[in-house]
């Protein structure tokens, strides 16, 4: 794939990711803290396709895009801290336990980091331990949330993978 | 579509993952029955220091009040029947109005761009009246 080529695939994943997490954030959700992170199967995609380096790529500008188009300052660090920590484990697993471990399970750790990432950030901003008391609800939606998203991303893939392999 | 089947290690995982979740459910629900007491004291704080408390128990009638932040941002909190609750921010997501009315130990309410936390707590602690008077 030509340089060209690959840079407009990933403006598109971008796009998409972008797209995604705009019209996600309009739904209304469950319970405070929780919700599907739709967006994050885009860097989980690519991930798999094109490696590390472009996931992490992905992961960063849409967040940066995302807090400009809605959420400022404080919503970046936030999404930041989560997308980081969740992309770190996504990557080292994907590399090293790629045969031993499926999809979803490795887009839930993800998940379950990227929750992690942010109730660290939130309880370093609020100067307050007790926020800690929120991770078991965080950890069970983190596992729900992040099969799904699992399951997303190996369909995307496998449909992605068929349209690249011809470009 | 060969990666939706399980592998090997989707196992092992799932077991660590039911653990984490058992051992952490087990921690705050000791924890929580641990801190509960007689009394229910709300604690409202900025940045770890504490702008007020009410006592929830005694809270009956409704009362609001409005605490305002430095940059000008403000959250409206009603204290009703004993329990506290945000009815109006101007964050821009108002998870702290969605989270709704709090009245047990443990539980809480955050506000993160304002930095606000109101927490439910047991019992007066003496370090929350020597702050407050």
């Amino acid at each position: 794939m030509g340089k060209t080529k690959k840079m407009v695939l990933l403006s598109m994943l971008v796009a998409m990711a972008l797209v995604i997490f705009l019209i996600e954030a309009q739904i209304p959700v469950i319970a405070p803290g929780i919700k599907l992170g739709l967006a994050n199967s885009i860097s989980l995609v690519a991930l798999i396709l094109f490696g590390w380096k472009e996931a992490f790529l992905i992961m960063i500008i849409r967040t940066f895009l995302g807090s400009m188009f809605g959420g400022g300052l404080s919503a970046f660090m936030f999404s930041l801290a989560g997308g980081v920590l969740s992309n770190l484990v996504m990557v080292l697993l994907y590399k090293y336990f790629k045969n031993a471990l499926s999809i979803p399970i490795i887009s839930v750790c993800g998940s379950i980091f990227h929750n992690i990432g942010q109730l660290l950030v939130m309880a370093f901003i609020m100067n307050n331990l007790n926020i800690i008391l929120y991770l078991p609800v965080l950890l069970i939606a983190a596992i729900v949330t992040g099969y799904f998203i699992g399951l997303l991303a190996s369909v995307l893939k496998n449909r992605l993978e068929k349209i690249i392999t011809r470009i | 579509m060969k990666n939706l089947h399980m592998k090997k290690g989707d196992k092992i995982v799932g077991i660590i993952l039911l653990i984490v979740v058992i051992i952490s459910l087990s921690a705050t629900a000791i924890y929580k029955n641990a801190i509960k007491g007689t009394q229910n004291i709300a604690v409202i704080k900025r940045d770890g220091t504490v702008l007020k408390t009410i006592d929830l128990n005694k809270a009956v009638e409704p009362q609001e009040f409005t605490i305002k932040a430095d940059n000008g941002n403000f959250n409206t909190i009603l204290v009703k029947n004993n329990t506290i609750k945000i009815i109006d921010a101007n964050c821009l997501h108002k998870e702290c109005v969605k989270s709704g009315a709090i009245s047990q130990p443990g539980q809480m309410i955050v506000c993160l761009p304002d930095r606000l936390i109101i927490t439910v707590e047991g019992q007066a602690s003496s370090g929350i009246d020597s702050t407050s008077f």
